[in-house]
C-alpha cells in the first residue's frame, strides 16, 4: 500500500560471534547494512577489516566459474525451462556441493582451458584454408616450390597485375640482353603468376624491369615439395583438425553435465563476496564488533527478539532523522503490484512522498486496455499470461509481469466490448452483414470525435488526480497550506481552462457547454490572480516574485499540451480496430469455399498476430509515457535508493533449510 | 480523368506511401545501429529491438488513414464529386507529410537512444521516452487526418 517505513539499527556483538552472526543475519536476510563510520574518539578501539585481497580472490574465481559456465551453455542439451527460474536446493545436498568446490573450480579452469584449445584448432583451420586457396592459383607451378637459387640461377615467383603486359617485358630483356625467363604460371582476374629464371649477374637489371611493371615477390617459406602436394598435406591437416574439434567439442558436451556443479559453486562464491564486503563495512575491535543497517519498521520487534534471545547483542533501534539517505522499500496490493517495475524503470520514490503505485496502476491499465480495445486481443491476452501466472514457477519480477500482461487484457477486453470489437469485425465479416453493431458503448471508428472528447476528458482526470497526488506528497510532509497555493490554485485556473476551451473541442455537448462556458473567464482569471500571488513567495526579491507568478501563468500552456498529448488514446486504438477489420476482410475475400476458409484461417492468425504484437507494444510503450510524462510530471519525487537488505543474493539456486 | 474518385485515390496513396517511406528509412537507421549493437552483445537484440520498432508507427497511421479515405469513398458510392475527392485527397496529407519527416527524424533520436542501450542497458526506458516525444506530431498529424475524412 505504501512505502514502508524504515529503522536505524544499530547491533553490537561479540568478536567471537562476528562470522557465525553475519552468516544468521545472511539467512534472515531483512537488514540493509551500511558502511558504518567510526567517531573519532572510538578510532582506536575500533576498525574495519576491509580485506581487498580477498575480494580480489573471490573475482578471480568467480570470473573463472562464469567463463566456464558461459562455454558449456551452449552445449548443455538439456530442456530448458521458457522462464529462467532458480532451482530450489535443500542445505544438505548445497553443501555436499560446496565441500567439492576445489575440484569443481579445477574443472572450470581446465573447461577454460579445453575452450582455449577449441579456438585456437578453428582459427588452424581458417589459416588453413586461406593457404589453399593462395596455392590453388600457384598449382601449375612445374618446379618444388623451396627452389630458390641454383649455382648460377636465381629463381623468384610473384605476381604482376593482369593490366602489365608481359611480352613487351619480354622484348626489354631481349633487347638489354639480359639471361631472364618469364614463365606465366597462371592468371586471374587480377593479377597473373610468374616464375622468373635469371642468370646471378643478372638479376639487379631484370628485376628492376619487372618491379617498373608492378611485380610484388611472393615467398614459399616453409613449404616443400610441389604445390599439389603441399594442398594435399594442408587438406589433411585441416581433416585432423576438424574431428579434433569434434572431438573437443563432444567432450565439452560431456563436460556440461557439470554445469549444475559449477553454477552452484559460483553462487557460493558470489555469498563469500558479499559476506567479505559486509565484513569490510562493520567496526570491529578487540573484543566486540558493532554494525549499522536499515530494518522495516513492521519487524523491529520481532527481529529483536529472535536475536537477543540466541546471540549475545545488543541492539538499539531509532527512527531515522532528516536527511539521512533512507532506503526504500515499496509494498503494494493485488493490483498496485503489478506496475511497480514499470515506477521503479523511472525511478523510486523518495521516503518523503507517497508512493504511486496504488494510482498509477488503473490508469496505466486503463489506458493500455483503451489503447489496444479489441476485446478479443485482451481475451487471448488475459488468458496466456493468467496461464502462465498461475501456473507456471516464475521469479517475482517475472511473475508481477505477468500479472500486469493478464490484468492489461482484462482491460483491454473491458473496452474493446464497449466498443464492439472482438478481433476488429470478425463477427460481422463471418455473419455477412458489416453494418452490425457489437458496441455496448459506441464505435469509435464510427464517431472519431466524440471518442477524441473523450480521450482528453480522461487526460483532464489523469492530470487532476496528479495534482491530488501532490497534494498528498505536501500532506505527507506536514506541509499543510502549500496544499492550496500549490493544488488548489491549479485546479482551478485549469478548470476555468477547460470550461474556455470546451466549444473549441469537438462533439462536446451544447448544453455542458452553455452550462459552464459563462463562467470560465471568471474561474481562469481567479485562478490566475492566486497564482500570480502564490508562486513568487519562494523568491526573495520582488522581481523574483512577480516573475514566479508570471511563469507559473505560463504553464498553462504545458497543461494545454498535456491534455492533447492523450489524443493518442484515440489514434492507438482506431489503428488497432481498423487494421484488424482490414485483416477480417482480407482474409474473407475468397467467399465461403473449402479454400475460403483456409485462406482466411491463414490470413486471421497471421494478421492478428502481427497487429496484436504490434499494437500491445505500442500500448504499453505510450501507456508507460503517460505516466512518466504526464503524470509523473505533476507530483513525482523520485530518486529514493532502493532497500537492499544483506541476504543470498543468488544467480542459480535458492538454498532452503 | 481528373475526377472525384481519382483525387480520393490520389490522396489515399499520399497518406500512405510517404508516411510508409518515412517509416521505412525511420526503421532502416535505427535498424544499423541496432544491428551494430546486437553483432557486441547479443543479449541486447529484445531492448533494441523495441526501440528499432518504434519509427514503424508512421506507416501504420498512414495504413490506417489511406484505409478510412477508401472507405469513406465506399460511403460517398459513384457520384463522388470533384470537391469531395479534392477534400479527401487534402485530408490524407497531414499524416503523408509528417509521417514522412517524423519517421526519419524519429529514426534518428532512436538510433542515438539504441547507442543508450549499448552503453547501459538499464536506462532503455529513457531511451524510449526521447524516441516517443517525435511520435506525438505524427499521431496529431493522424488525429487531424481522421477529422478531416469524418467531415467530408
Amino acid at each position: 500500500m505504501a512505502i514502508i517505513d524504515m529503522k536505524k539499527l544499530t547491533l553490537v556483538g561479540l568478536h567471537d560471534d562476528k562470522h557465525r552472526l553475519l552468516a544468521h543475519l545472511m539467512e534472515i536476510g531483512v537488514i540493509d547494512i551500511v558502511d558504518v563510520n567510526i567517531d573519532e574518539e572510538l578510532s582506536d578501539i575500533f576498525s574495519k577489516d576491509i580485506n581487498k585481497d580477498d575480494i580480489i580472490e573471490l573475482d578471480g574465481k568467480l570470473h573463472n566459474l562464469e567463463t566456464a559456465i558461459s562455454v558449456l551453455k551452449p552445449y548443455d542439451e538439456r530442456k530448458k525451462p521458457l522462464f529462467k527460474v532458480r532451482k530450489d536446493m535443500n542445505h544438505h545436498d548445497y553443501m555436499a556441493i560446496v565441500l567439492k568446490r576445489h575440484e569443481v573450480l579445477a574443472n572450470a579452469k581446465n573447461i577454460s582451458d579445453v575452450k582455449e584449445d577449441l579456438d585456437q584448432k578453428r582459427s588452424g583451420i581458417n589459416r588453413d584454408t586461406g593457404s589453399i586457396v593462395t596455392l590453388n592459383s600457384w598449382s601449375a607451378l612445374s618446379i618444388p616450390m623451396e627452389t630458390d637459387t641454383t649455382s648460377s640461377t636465381i629463381v623468384t615467383n610473384g605476381m604482376i597485375p593482369a593490366a602489365a603486359d608481359i611480352e613487351a617485358m619480354r622484348v626489354k630483356i631481349e633487347d638489354e640482353e639480359l639471361a631472364c625467363e618469364l614463365e606465366v604460371t597462371g592468371s586471374d582476374n587480377d593479377q597473373s603468376y610468374l616464375t622468373v629464371y635469371t642468370h646471378t649477374d643478372d638479376e639487379q637489371p631484370s628485376m628492376s624491369i619487372l618491379k617498373r611493371n608492378g611485380f610484388s615477390v611472393m615467398s614459399f617459406s616453409g613449404y616443400q615439395g610441389s604445390v599439389e602436394e603441399n594442398i594435399i598435406s594442408l587438406k589433411k591437416d585441416i581433416d585432423n583438425k576438424e574431428s579434433e574439434v569434434k572431438d573437443i567439442e563432444n567432450k565439452l558436451r560431456e563436460l556440461s553435465i557439470n554445469l549444475d556443479d559449477i553454477e552452484i559453486v559460483f553462487d557460493y562464491y558470489s555469498i563469500r563476496r558479499e559476506i567479505s564486503i559486509t565484513e569490510g563495512e562493520v567496526a570491529s575491535g578487540k573484543r566486540i564488533f558493532f554494525l549499522e543497517g536499515w530494518i522495516p519498521a513492521p519487524i523491529e520487534e520481532s527481529l529483536k527478539n529472535e536475536l537477543t534471545e540466541n546471540w549475545t547483542v545488543d541492539i538499539s533501534v531509532r527512527e531515522p532523522i532528516d536527511g539521512e539517505d533512507i532506503p526504500i522499500m515499496v509494498k503494494n496490493g493485488f493490483v498496485g503490484d503489478s506496475v511497480q517495475d514499470i515506477t521503479e524503470m523511472y525511478s523510486l520514490p523518495s521516503y518523503q512522498s507517497v508512493d504511486p503505485n496504488p494510482v498509477t496502476a488503473p490508469f496505466f491499465l486503463l489506458f493500455f486496455g483503451l489503447m489496444l480495445s479489441d476485446a478479443g486481443y485482451g481475451l487471448v491476452m488475459a488468458i496466456a499470461c493468467g496461464i502462465i501466472y498461475f501456473f507456471v514457477k516464475l521469479e517475482d519480477t517475472m511473475k508481477r509481469f505477468m500479472k500486469m500482461g493478464m490484468l492489461a487484457g482484462l482491460a483491454t477486453m473491458f473496452w474493446g466490448a464497449l466498443f464492439g470489437s472482438w478481433f476488429g469485425n470478425l463477427i460481422p465479416v463471418l455473419a455477412g452483414n458489416l453494418d452490425m453493431d457489437l458496441s455496448i458503448w459506441f464505435q469509435p471508428v464510427l464517431n472519431p470525435e466524440y471518442m477524441l472528447m473523450w480521450s482528453l476528458l480522461f487526460g483532464v482526470v489523469h492530470i487532476y488526480v496528479g495534482l491530488a497526488m501532490k497534494a498528498a506528497n505536501l500532506i505527507k510532509q506536514k506541509k499543510y497550506f502549500d496544499v492550496i497555493w500549490d493544488v488548489v490554485t491549479w485546479y482551478i485556473f485549469f478548470t476555468g481552462a477547460v470550461f474556455l476551451v470546451m466549444p473549441f473541442v469537438p462533439a462536446v455537448p451544447a448544453s455542458a457547454i452553455e452550462l459552464v462556458e459563462p463562467y470560465g473567464m471568471y474561474i481562469l482569471g481567479t485562478g490566475a490572480v492566486l497564482l500570480l500571488l502564490t508562486q513568487g513567495r519562494k523568491s526573495k526579491n520582488i522581481f523574483g516574485k512577480i516573475f514566479g507568478g508570471l511563469a507559473a501563468i505560463y504553464d498553462l500552456i504545458n497543461f494545454m499540451s498535456d491534455v492533447l498529448s492523450y489524443s493518442r488514446l484515440l489514434a492507438l486504438g482506431l489503428a488497432t480496430s481498423v487494421i484488424a477489420s482490414i485483416v477480417n476482410e482480407m482474409g474473407s475475400m475468397s467467399g465461403f469455399t473449402f479454400t475460403g476458409v483456409i485462406v482466411f484461417i491463414l490470413v486471421f492468425l497471421v494478421g492478428h498476430t502481427i497487429n496484436f504484437a504490434l499494437n500491445a507494444l505500442g500500448a504499453y510503450v505510450h501507456s508507460s509515457r503517460l505516466q512518466y510524462i504526464e503524470f509523473f510530471n505533476k507530483f513525482y519525487e523520485g530518486g529514493g535508493k532502493p532497500f537492499r537488505p544483506f541476504r543470498r543474493n543468488t544467480k542459480y539456486i535458492r538454498i532452503k533449510d | 480523368m481528373f475526377d472525384g474518385n481519382f483525387f480520393a485515390i490520389l490522396g489515399a496513396a499520399l497518406a500512405f506511401f510517404l508516411a510508409g517511406a518515412g517509416s521505412a528509412k525511420g526503421v532502416s537507421i535505427a535498424g544499423e545501429a541496432a544491428s551494430g549493437v546486437v553483432a557486441e552483445d547479443s543479449d541486447k537484440f529484445v531492448s533494441v529491438m523495441i526501440i528499432e520498432a518504434l519509427p514503424s508507427t508512421q506507416g501504420i497511421y498512414g495504413f490506417v488513414i489511406a484505409f478510412m479515405i477508401m472507405a469513406a469513398m465506399t460511403e460517398i458510392g459513384p457520384g463522388i464529386t470533384d470537391s469531395q475527392g479534392l477534400t479527401l485527397l487534402i485530408a490524407g496529407l497531414p499524416i503523408g507529410i509528417v509521417g514522412l519527416f517524423s519517421g526519419v527524424y524519429q529514426g534518428r533520436v532512436a538510433a542515438a537512444s539504441i547507442g543508450i542501450i549499448a552503453k547501459r542497458s538499464s536506462d532503455m526506458v529513457k531511451g524510449i521516452i526521447l524516441t516517443l516525444m517525435v511520435e506525438l506530431f505524427a499521431i496529431f498529424a493522424i488525429l487531424i487526418s481522421i477529422l478531416m475524412v469524418g467531415r467530408v
